[in-house]
This record gives C-alpha cells, sequence and structure tokens, in this order.
C-alpha cells in the first residue's frame, strides 16, 4: 500500500480520534493552567502550574489517591480471580442450564450502578433487610462506620465487575481446542493441572487485558461511592473522582478540577504500564 | 435471497414509517394555524393561556418532593395548549444546581425556561446576573393573579439590588414532629422547645420498640452545616462579616457545636450517620423514631393514613431553639420559581405559566401537599403549616445573599463530621473551616489580601 492511500484510509479514523481524544486532552491541560471558576468562566487567568502544585499540596487529594489504589488493589484481583472461577464452572455445562446460569450471572452488568448502589444502601439503611437481620441477631441498629462504607464499596465493585470478567473468559475458553485437554487428562493431569497448565496460558492476553480494563474502571468510580458516602468525609472513602468532582462543583475552582484531571489520567497512564509494556511485547514475538 | 427479502421488508417498514411521520408533519402547520385563533375557555383546574402563534418548547428543571411536584404538573398542564410543549426534569437537588451552574455560567443561550431554586442557591445566582427581573411582570399581571396575596418577606429571598427575580411558591423550615402518645407515655408535656429540653425527652424516651427517640439530620457535612447555620445564629453568631471575613468560628459557633453534639450524643449515638432525613421522616412515619428535627416538605408521609399508621398520634411544633432565649434553630426556605436572563421563549409567556402554578387556585389545591405562599389560604393546609409559619416567623431567617456563602458551606461541610465524629474538637474545626474558607475567598475574590 503506498503512502498516499494509507493516509487516506487512515485520515476519517485519526481525525475522529483528534476530535473526541486529542484535542479535549489538550485543552484540559490548557484549562488545567487557568484560573477559571462558574463566575468567571467567560474570564480565565492564566497561572501556569499554579494549579498543579495545589492539588499535589492538597492532602485530601493525597488520601482519595491512596484509597482508590487501594481500591484497586483489592477489587481488581478479586474480580478477575472469580470472574475465572465463574468462567470456568459455567464451561461444565451445557444447554439450558449453562443459559440460565449465564443470565443470573450477568445480571449485575444489566443494573444500572447508581441505582444498584441506592438498592444496595437501602438494605443497610435503618428499615432495609440487612439492618432487620442485623438487629435480630445482635439487638442493635446497624451503624455506618468508615469501615463499613469502605468494605461496602469494595464488594459493591467487585459485584458489578465480576461479570465483565466472566464473559471475557467464557468467551477465550470456547477457543480452547479441546483435544489439549482431552490429551492432558490421558496423561494423567489433575483439574488443577489442567487449568495452571493450558487454560490459564492460552487466556493469558485476555487476563492482562481485563485487568488492564479494570484498573480504568476502578479509577473512574464516582457514582456508587457517591451514593454510599453521600459525599460525607468523615468516611474517608472518596475517591479520586469523587475528590474531582468537588473540586468543581463544590468549591467552584473548574481550573483546578481540569488539573486534577489531568494528574488521574497521568496515574492511569503509569499504573498501566506494565500491561502496555506486557502487550507490545507480545505483539512483537507474535511477528 | 432471503436477505434481500428481509432488507426489502425493513425498507418497506421504513418507508411506511416515514410517510406516517410525514403527514403529521404536513397537517401540523394546519392545526397550529387554527389552534392560534383559539382562546382557551377559562377552566380553574387547566392552563388557562392563548395559543402562542408558533410552537414553543418550554423546559423547567426542578428537584423533586410532594409540593414543587405539584407546582411542576401545574406549569406541565401548559402542554394542553396549543403549540405549547413542557419538558420538565426533576433531579436531585444537588444535580440541579449542578446543571443550573453549567448551563448559565457561559452566558449562552439558556437551555431553561424556568429554573426552581431557593434563596441560598439565589445568593450565587443573583450577584452572577444569570436570572430575569421579573419586577415589570410582576406590575403588568400582579392584579390578574392576585400577587400581593404573596408578602414583601416572601419576595425578599429572591431580592437583589432592589429588584425580584423570582416567584415564591413553597415555604419550608425545620419543624418537629413527635408522636404524642409516647410523650404523654413518658410524662413530656409537649414538645421541646429547646435542645436542652430535647435531650430531657431523649433521655425519657427509652421505650424499646423506638431504634432511636429522636433524629435530625447529621449524617453528612453539608446537613450537618445547614443545621450549624440554625444553631450559630441562635446563639447570636454568623458565618461572615461585612467584608466577608470569617466569624463562625467565635464562641458562639463553638457553643452551637457543642450543644448540636450533645443533642447527637444523647439521642442518637453512633446511629446519627444512618439517619438522613429521609430515613427520620420514614422512622416517624413508622413508629420507629419518636420525635424527629427536620424539613417540613419532607413529612408529607406522616398525614397520609397509606404511608403511617400513627397519623393520629403525630403532632407538629415549630423547631426548638439552641440557645434558650435565642431564635428557633430553623432556617427560613422558600422554594422559588426564576426565569434564566437568557431564555429563548418570550417571558411573559414563562411568567404567566408559572403563574398557572402560583395562582390562587393551584396553590389551594396543593395546600394539602405544602406550605403555600398565599397567606390568604388558610383552610385545608397542611398539618404542619402552623408549626413551619412559627418557625420561619420566630426562626433564625434565611441564608444571606452574598457569593461567598458557599464557600463558608463547602469548608463547614469538610469539617464538622469530624466533630460528631470525635475527631476533633469544635475549635479545631471551625478554625480549619474559617482558614480553608478564607484562603478560597481570597482566590476568588471575595476577601481582600
Amino acid at each position: 500500500m503506498n503512502r498516499k492511500t494509507f493516509f487516506g484510509f487512515a485520515a476519517p479514523s485519526s481525525f475522529v480520534m483528534f476530535v473526541l481524544l486529542i484535542f479535549p486532552l489538550v485543552y484540559a491541560i490548557w484549562l488545567g493552567t487557568n484560573f477559571i471558576t462558574f463566575n468567571t468562566i467567560n474570564e480565565p487567568r492564566f497561572v501556569g502550574l499554579e494549579n498543579f502544585q495545589t492539588i499535589l499540596r492538597d492532602p485530601l487529594f493525597w488520601a482519595a489517591m491512596r484509597w482508590t489504589l487501594l481500591i484497586i488493589a483489592i477489587t481488581v484481583p478479586t474480580h478477575l480471580f472469580l470472574g475465572f472461577s465463574f468462567a470456568l464452572l459455567l464451561d461444565q455445562f451445557q444447554g439450558r442450564i449453562r443459559a440460565f446460569y449465564m443470565a443470573a450471572l450477568l445480571m449485575p452488568m444489566i443494573v444500572v450502578p447508581l441505582i444498584g448502589m441506592i438498592v444496595f444502601r437501602q438494605l443497610f439503611d435503618p428499615p432495609g433487610l440487612f439492618a432487620y437481620i442485623y438487629r435480630l441477631i445482635t439487638g442493635g441498629i446497624f451503624v455506618f462506620t468508615p469501615l463499613s462504607i469502605q468494605t461496602l464499596i469494595v464488594i459493591h465493585t467487585i459485584w458489578i465487575y465480576t461479570p465483565w470478567a466472566i464473559v471475557l473468559f467464557f468467551a477465550g475458553m470456547q477457543s480452547l481446542p479441546g483435544d489439549q485437554i482431552d490429551a492432558s487428562a490421558i496423561d494423567g493431569a489433575s483439574r488443577l493441572q489442567q487449568v495452571r497448565h493450558i487454560i490459564v496460558p492460552h487466556l493469558r492476553a485476555l487476563i492482562i487485558l481485563a485487568a488492564a480494563i479494570g484498573i480504568m474502571d476502578a479509577f473512574r468510580l464516582y457514582d456508587n461511592v457517591f451514593a454510599l458516602t453521600r459525599n460525607n468525609p468523615i468516611f474517608g472513602a472518596n475517591t479520586i473522582m469523587v475528590f474531582n468532582y468537588n473540586v468543581a462543583f463544590s468549591v467552584n475552582r473548574l481550573g483546578l478540577a481540569n488539573a486534577t484531571a489531568i494528574i488521574a489520567t497521568i496515574a492511569i497512564m503509569v499504573a498501566l504500564i506494565p500491561f502496555l509494556y506486557y502487550m507490545y511485547r507480545e505483539q512483537i514475538e507474535a511477528r | 435471497m432471503i436477505k434481500l427479502r428481509y432488507l426489502l421488508g425493513l425498507l418497506m417498514i421504513g418507508a411506511f414509517v416515514l410517510g406516517a411521520c410525514a403527514t403529521d408533519a404536513a397537517e401540523a402547520p394546519e392545526e397550529a394555524e387554527e389552534a392560534a385563533e383559539v382562546v382557551v375557555a377559562v377552566d380553574p383546574e387547566a392552563c388557562n393561556l392563548a395559543a402562542p402563534a408558533e410552537a414553543v418548547e418550554i423546559n423547567l428543571i426542578h428537584w423533586p418532593f410532594a409540593s414543587m411536584d405539584f407546582m411542576a404538573a401545574e406549569v406541565e398542564k401548559c402542554q394542553e395548549v396549543e403549540n405549547i410543549s413542557v419538558n420538565v426534569q426533576a433531579l436531585a437537588f444537588t444535580d440541579v444546581v449542578d446543571a443550573i451552574n453549567l448551563a448559565l455560567s457561559t452566558g449562552n443561550d439558556s437551555p431553561y425556561d424556568i429554573v426552581h431554586g431557593t434563596a441560598a442557591e439565589f445568593a450565587n445566582w443573583g450577584p452572577q446576573g444569570w436570572m430575569m427581573p421579573l419586577d415589570d411582570l410582576i406590575a403588568k399581571y400582579g392584579d390578574e393573579y392576585g400577587l400581593d396575596d404573596i408578602s414583601a418577606g416572601a419576595f425578599s429571598g429572591a431580592t437583589f439590588d432592589g429588584k425580584v427575580y423570582g416567584i415564591p411558591l413553597i415555604g419550608d423550615s425545620q419543624v418537629i414532629a413527635y408522636r404524642t402518645d409516647l410523650f404523654e407515655a413518658a410524662g413530656l408535656s409537649g414538645a421541646p422547645t429547646t435542645y436542652d429540653e430535647i435531650i430531657t425527652a431523649c433521655e425519657a424516651l427509652t421505650d424499646p420498640s423506638l431504634d432511636v427517640p429522636f433524629q435530625i439530620d447529621f449524617s453528612a457535612g453539608w446537613a450537618q452545616e445547614f443545621e450549624f447555620l440554625a444553631a450559630l445564629r441562635s446563639f447570636g453568631g454568623d458565618y461572615v462579616n461585612a467584608d466577608n471575613t470569617p466569624t463562625f468560628n467565635g464562641p458562639e459557633g463553638v457553643a452551637a457545636l457543642e450543644k448540636m453534639v450533645a443533642v447527637k450524643e444523647a439521642c442518637m449515638g453512633d446511629a446519627y450517620l444512618s439517619f438522613g432525613y429521609i430515613e427520620g421522616a420514614d422512622g416517624v412515619s413508622n413508629g420507629t423514631i419518636a420525635f424527629a428535627s427536620h424539613w417540613a416538605t419532607s413529612m408529607p408521609g406522616m398525614w397520609d393514613p397509606e404511608v403511617t399508621d400513627f397519623m393520629d398520634v403525630i403532632a407538629f411544633a415549630p423547631a426548638a431553639a439552641a440557645n434558650p432565649g435565642g431564635g428557633l434553630s430553623g432556617t427560613s426556605w422558600l422554594n422559588f420559581f426564576f426565569i434564566p436572563l437568557n431564555t429563548q421563549n418570550d417571558p411573559d409567556l414563562i411568567f404567566r405559566m408559572i403563574m398557572e402554578a402560583a395562582d390562587l387556585e393551584s396553590m389551594t389545591r396543593g395546600a394539602s401537599l405544602g406550605v403555600m405562599s398565599r397567606s390568604s389560604i388558610t383552610e385545608g393546609v397542611v398539618p404542619n403549616a402552623i408549626a413551619v409559619n412559627t418557625t420561619i416567623a420566630e426562626g433564625v431567617g434565611a441564608y444571606e445573599i452574598n457569593p461567598a456563602i458557599p464557600l463558608v458551606q463547602v469548608a463547614l461541610g469538610e469539617e464538622l463530621p469530624f466533630v460528631f465524629g470525635g475527631s476533633k474538637t469544635p475549635q479545631e474545626a471551625l478554625d480549619a473551616a474559617a482558614a480553608a474558607y478564607t484562603a478560597e475567598a481570597i482566590a476568588q475574590g471575595y476577601i481582600s489580601e
């Protein structure tokens, strides 16, 4: 293909990428270098890197970053493990039973995350089902504490992201040649050995992809955290996106919020470097 | 061949649908021309407006509660008039404020024609010039709609620089809802009038069926901030000086916070985080809370036999005073409809549509849902109307119309929770809030350096 033809084919998607990705990113960086509020939105004042310095000196930013990273460290491996386990179990079934279990396991994907969290919280509110069970067992009222709120956030995050991992890994297992499993069984391999030496290597690329997407999703946590905590700082459960929201819409500092978004984007990219490098190596080796 | 048949089938269906739509569109202009000549007959429960010559789409945004939903529905009835369509967006309170900030801050055409707000939001909107002054329209239509039935005090929450910007619709304030049977059984003479009496009542109400004896919304920073202002002013304090420097971290602020914490310890304990105003209202309605202090507009379930079995033994009283001898710890809230300055539709038409909700007939019908702003409505009112009006009259008043106040609210919302959680003293938290507020107010030009 000559260069002219190549650019001709690449131009439309490049244009779309520029409009939807590159331009907003550059514009956000520029906005982050200005002092802007809702009241001065038509009169931005250039302040250079001051917004970025302000955010990096803010202890609330680092608290939100630590909590977000903790959520990632707990929820991503957990939902990958659960997704892989459920996919393995699903692979054992056939026909309608498989369809039934698949539908049941994918239900969390259908529920809007915010609605799911509101209902989730209501289970633990004073008139809620779990609060009632708690009262029956202990005789006391279930009380929201920082630990209970943070635990519920982790549980809910795992609940909403596990179905996506199930779908991904189940689809990957369908492409696994059955004769490899059969041959290993003839050679005396146990089920665990089959999983470890055949299935996991086959799904390695998908596992890396799922981990990368899981990290990005966990970084973006906002609506379910906001609904559960009601933006109460005492729970120490504000993620980086909730912090970003507060900067933009509570303090009304739009320039500062843009700076926060840029810093968060850089943090996500840093977190994804190992995964991107692995994918790059895989592609090079495949050639 | 099969795929071709499917494609042809889809094309035929699409052509049929397009043809039907085109037919409707072709007929619409003729209908509109006919409608422009018809004057809608006067029907008290309908929208009594003449159809505009051209189609208009009116967008209304509000946060929902029973009486406000009614007001929005009264405006939405104007969809029955030819050429008028009404889109009503009911969003959570914070989402409404965010949407309006985003839409109006740029000065571009407003996507909204009718905006719901209170004096607290107008404190920012008014000085920014985002809303339309309504004095001319009030003068033009005041007699027709009897607007002198609404007091000047009610209009004051939407008045800035001598101009009126909003139509007051529904009054709100903190009031106390209490179970008369439980109070009698505990030997209590009546509703508490001070925070000290609230504490005494909590100690006396030991019925094991109660989750907590008393509920007040301390569940989140923004809720604590509302109550803090009410308590602070009861002790004679306020948020800022004339130059916007903070005063809330003075001795009055410390006294107010100490009293609030004492109420929380005596009445709710660690469960205070579980009881927001919705849970509190539900608790009184279902009999698991003996008395509560919060927004009157969240209480309709307490006199609805389909919601509560206790409506005959639930009574209402004005808010208690944090400081004995001080003002009642209830802020004055009125809910307004505003017209954004940059609306693209006819302000005269929009104003008249607002009047369809604010007229005497509509407010009389809505009186069973909330406290209406018209003083002539005295019958069929909500059971807590007297309590609301007493709190408004003898309470600590409304938020100051000052764009610096939202920064105070944010700063307090970030620090007050740590006082209730026990990790900071009142003075520490208030000083930290004052420092954060001052830094931000200087950055945004509200305090001179």
